[in-house]
């Protein structure tokens, strides 16, 4: 017979003497089927290929028991596995007789892996005679071409693939999910990268080979002609500012526990059409969190990343049954540089599935990749490239505004309470739009941002340090100095379509109201006894910072009378495009600018207000006028 | 819950079953924090010396500080023949259960003479298994079978004495270490399960007989685990 015997000396001495020398003693002692660190699939994979490479058997016959301390491990059906899932030992598809006492009916019963039992080309055989192991050959080279190598079809080997379930064994070794390895090698081999240390320590294992066989690996093409036009049109969305950086290099760091298991190798050579610099935090096994943020800031101040690429699981106690994900390093760090660093572009890459996990990384996060073989490796890729690319250029393109936040931030702690709160809030609003704009590639949130940086505006003139209304009286604070810009008399006669109030203003509006300077309107028109943003904005111009002219200042080249123009257009339907993230930068620069308070003047102003006047005020400002 | 106490001189080996079985991250805080479990020399401050010294008690019959426990879980090397007859004097006078382990042990032995006494490689006591047998013994006692077989011990035992009767039937030439092997398992399964197993394996009939008897047993155990 042609055959091989898979054996601990525990058939009938007969039996074993038929197969002559050719035969394989597994002496399994302990328990390793069921661990978890592949010691039995090492071993198994080392005899196994040791007697098979080179040789050419016609059917391989395997005791189910072959560890004589656990009845229960049902070893034999593992050895059949690996068997049916190696191809480099040329017996993937040769004949396997499971040697059995037990019934299959009980084996199905008990045992996790008795679906190849159910599989073409294997045979279950519960005497243990030499006539029944001669007979079963006989009948294998009746109906298998034995001539022909592949003894089994392919779509018998493609129904065995199907047919049995090998389940990954959880997390081996602490931190080296499996998943997460077995990403780390497919991704890499697609882009043509060895990953020999893994190979190595999980290519023995049933489940590494299960998932070659079922999912194998392919080499990532160019993305499609589709995805270069959709990166094209998302670059000539953002303005010039963009453009101005599209010189720079993308800066990129990685956070990630397992960098040096070839994560960061990977992202290396990652393709992508955009220059990158690459930088890692060395995280090293027993780091602390604290460890990691306080690593993770400095890097961030030296490196300045526009894009990081986070994994959640950082610590040993991410790793613990049943962690909150509010208690994990990489979400907890995830948080931190969202708040600290807003213009960051955070792309989450993680092996877990959870939807609770996507759901609320994706409030804080950029993009979300996750780590996994059972989604086809390009189109990962091709997410993952444009969600690299588009961070960086985002991150260049909002850097200047997140700035302009934390100096506005600055800027207003002399505020009062309350109205700091709503700044931040309104802040933080538009700063989410705005990255949310960037995430979707909808404008639409671009405007949104926009507009509530106006709500900003009136969060600051309604600070009665900035601006206070008496009665009919409404005046400008700059520090000591208060000024009547608008005061309201009752009417002596009524006139129809006029309020019963007729107020002045210390604002003299120019011609087509494009411009305002000091001066006195005395029949302002305060429409319904309401004084607009516009207004207050222009009396605080010109009284706070001491403008001769609203026009005289401009943010990003635009004045506000344009600004304000823009938002009037947006608000009433009446732009054809959303506003430009140049806009956005040209509010929130000019919202700094009213913040600042080394921006007002120090001017005494008093002369050009409403308030009553002696004698020698009046005199003293007419010289003034006149020198 | 039992009180059980481990005494491993070789800390090396207690380290790599952390490393190993560190699906949860978390182990050796729960290995070192079983209340029911006391682990000689925690600290890992022994040097060989003291080691010596810590062995000798078993020598000089010092074993008072062992009756507080119902378990003791002892690498086996480090006892001299002398120390052996006294833990078994000790154990037998004071119903207590012992697990040996040692690299030189081969298999796994039982023996109920006057104490359950369980003797196995390092390998296989170093296991998630005896994780598991700590967790669930910290709740309620556990029998010491499962350190090698798991929970499902009964019916390791069930299938493993229906496989060496199957071997043994279909054997034509005389085997006397399996009959050995057979003679020390089928009390073990008698006292646990609390059964007679019709040991006969004279005619085809008796053969049969057992098989089926067998089979049910397995059935019955796979329904209740």
């Amino acid at each position: 017979m042609n055959t091989l015997l898979i054996h601990n000396d525990n058939l009938p001495q007969e039996v074993m003497d038929i197969f002559g020398d050719k035969k394989l003693k597994f002496d399994i002692q302990s328990s390793h089927v069921i661990e978890q660190d592949f010691t039995f699939d090492k071993y198994a994979s080392a005899e196994l290929g040791n007697v098979l490479k080179g040789q050419k058997f016609d059917a391989i016959y395997v005791v189910i028991n072959l560890n004589k301390n656990d009845y229960l491990e049902f070893t034999g059906l593992s050895i059949a596995n690996h068997i049916r899932l190696s191809h480099e030992w040329n017996h993937s598809h040769t004949p396997i007789v499971i040697l059995s006492p037990y019934s299959i009916e009980n084996v199905s019963r008990i045992a996790n892996n008795y679906e190849v039992l159910y599989t073409p080309g294997i045979f279950f055989e519960s005497e243990f005679t030499t006539e029944t192991i001669e007979k079963i050959y006989e009948f294998i080279k009746g109906h298998f071409q034995v001539s022909n190598f592949n003894l089994l079809t392919e779509d018998d080997y493609q129904k065995y693939l199907k047919e049995v379930r090998i389940d990954p064994p959880g997390h081996y070794d602490g931190q080296h999910s499996i998943e997460n390895e077995l990403t780390l090698y497919h991704w890499s081999k697609s882009i043509g990268i060895n990953n020999i240390e893994i190979e190595n320590e999980i290519g023995p294992s049933l489940y590494f080979k299960f998932i070659n066989q079922t999912n194998p690996v392919k080499t990532f093409s160019t993305q499609s002609d589709d995805k270069r036009s959709r990166e094209q049109s998302f670059i000539q969305n953002l303005d010039n500012s963009v453009h101005d950086n599209k010189t720079e290099k993308g800066r990129i760091l990685l956070i990630d526990d397992q960098w040096q298991r070839g994560w960061e190798i990977f992202y290396r050579k990652f393709p992508i059409s955009i220059e990158l610099e690459f930088e890692k935090i060395p995280i090293i096994k027993g780091d602390s969190y604290k460890k990691i943020q306080n690593l993770t800031e400095e890097k961030i101040k030296s490196f300045k990343p526009h894009v990081i690429l986070l994994d959640l699981r950082l610590i040993d106690t991410d790793f613990n049954v049943g962690v909150q994900i509010q208690n994990v390093a990489g979400f907890k760090l995830l948080k931190y540089i969202h708040l600290h660093f807003p213009a960051i572009q955070i792309i989450i890459t993680t092996a877990s599935t959870k939807a609770s996990t996507y759901a609320a990384t994706m409030n804080y996060a950029f993009s979300y990749v996750q780590k996994t073989i059972s989604i086809e490796a390009e189109k990962i890729f091709n997410k993952l490239k444009d969600d690299i690319e588009t961070g960086v250029l985002l991150s260049s393109s909002l850097n200047d505004y997140f700035i302009q936040v934390k100096k506005i931030e600055n800027n207003i702690s002399s505020f009062q309470k309350e109205t700091i709160a709503q700044i931040k809030h309104n802040l933080s609003i538009s700063s989410e739009l705005l990255l949310r704009a960037g995430k979707t590639n909808k404008t639409i949130f671009r405007s949104y941002s926009y507009l509530q940086l106006f709500h900003v505006l009136e969060n600051f003139v309604n600070d009665p340090s900035v601006y206070k209304i008496e009665n009919q009286s409404y005046f400008v604070i700059n520090k000591n100095f208060k000024y009547l810009t608008v005061s309201g008399v009752k009417r002596e006669q009524e006139e129809i379509g006029n309020s019963d109030i007729q107020y002045k203003r210390a604002v003299k509006p120019e011609k087509k109201k494009t411009g305002s300077k000091r001066g006195i309107d005395e029949n302002f028109n305060l429409k319904n006894n309401y004084h607009t943003l516009n207004d207050k904005i222009i009396e605080i111009l010109l009284f706070r910072h001491g403008m001769n002219d609203v026009n005289e200042k401009k943010w990003r080249n635009k004045k506000w009378y344009e600004l304000n123009k823009l938002r009037n257009d947006f608000a009433h339907g009446k732009l054809a495009n959303d506003i430009d993230l140049d806009s956005i930068q040209a509010i929130i620069e000019m919202i700094e600018y009213l913040t600042n308070e080394n921006e007002l003047t120090s001017e005494d102003l008093t002369e050009y207000d409403l308030s009553e006047k002696s004698y020698e005020d009046k005199l003293t400002a007419l010289k003034k006028k006149f020198k | 819950m039992q009180k059980i106490v481990l005494i491993e001189n070789r800390k090396d080996r207690l380290g790599r079953l952390l490393e190993v079985h560190s699906s949860s991250r978390d182990l050796k805080n729960k290995l070192f924090n079983f209340k029911n479990l006391d682990i000689v020399d925690r600290e890992n401050e022994f040097n060989s010396d003291d080691w010596d010294d810590y062995f000798k008690k078993f020598d000089q019959e010092d074993l008072i500080e062992f009756l507080e426990y119902d378990i003791l879980l002892i690498h086996k090397s480090k006892i001299s023949l002398e120390g052996h007859k006294n833990l078994d004097q000790f154990c037998r006078n004071n119903c207590k259960s012992i697990v040996y382990f040692s690299g030189g042990l081969t298999g796994i032995t039982f023996i109920n003479d006057g104490y359950p006494c369980l003797s196995m490689n390092s390998s296989i006591f170093y296991s998630f298994r005896l994780i598991n047998f700590l967790e669930g013994n910290s709740k309620n006692p556990s029998n010491i079978m499962e350190i090698a077989y798991g929970k499902k011990w009964q019916l390791s035992n069930l299938l493993k004495l229906k496989y060496l009767i199957h071997q043994l039937i279909f054997s034509s030439e005389l085997n006397i270490e399996l009959e050995t092997e057979i003679e020390d398992l089928i009390p073990i399964i008698e006292d646990s399960l609390r059964v007679q197993i019709p040991v006969d394996f004279e005619t085809e009939n008796d053969r049969n007989k057992l098989m089926i008897f067998l089979d049910e047993l397995i059935r019955q155990k796979m329904i209740s685990t």
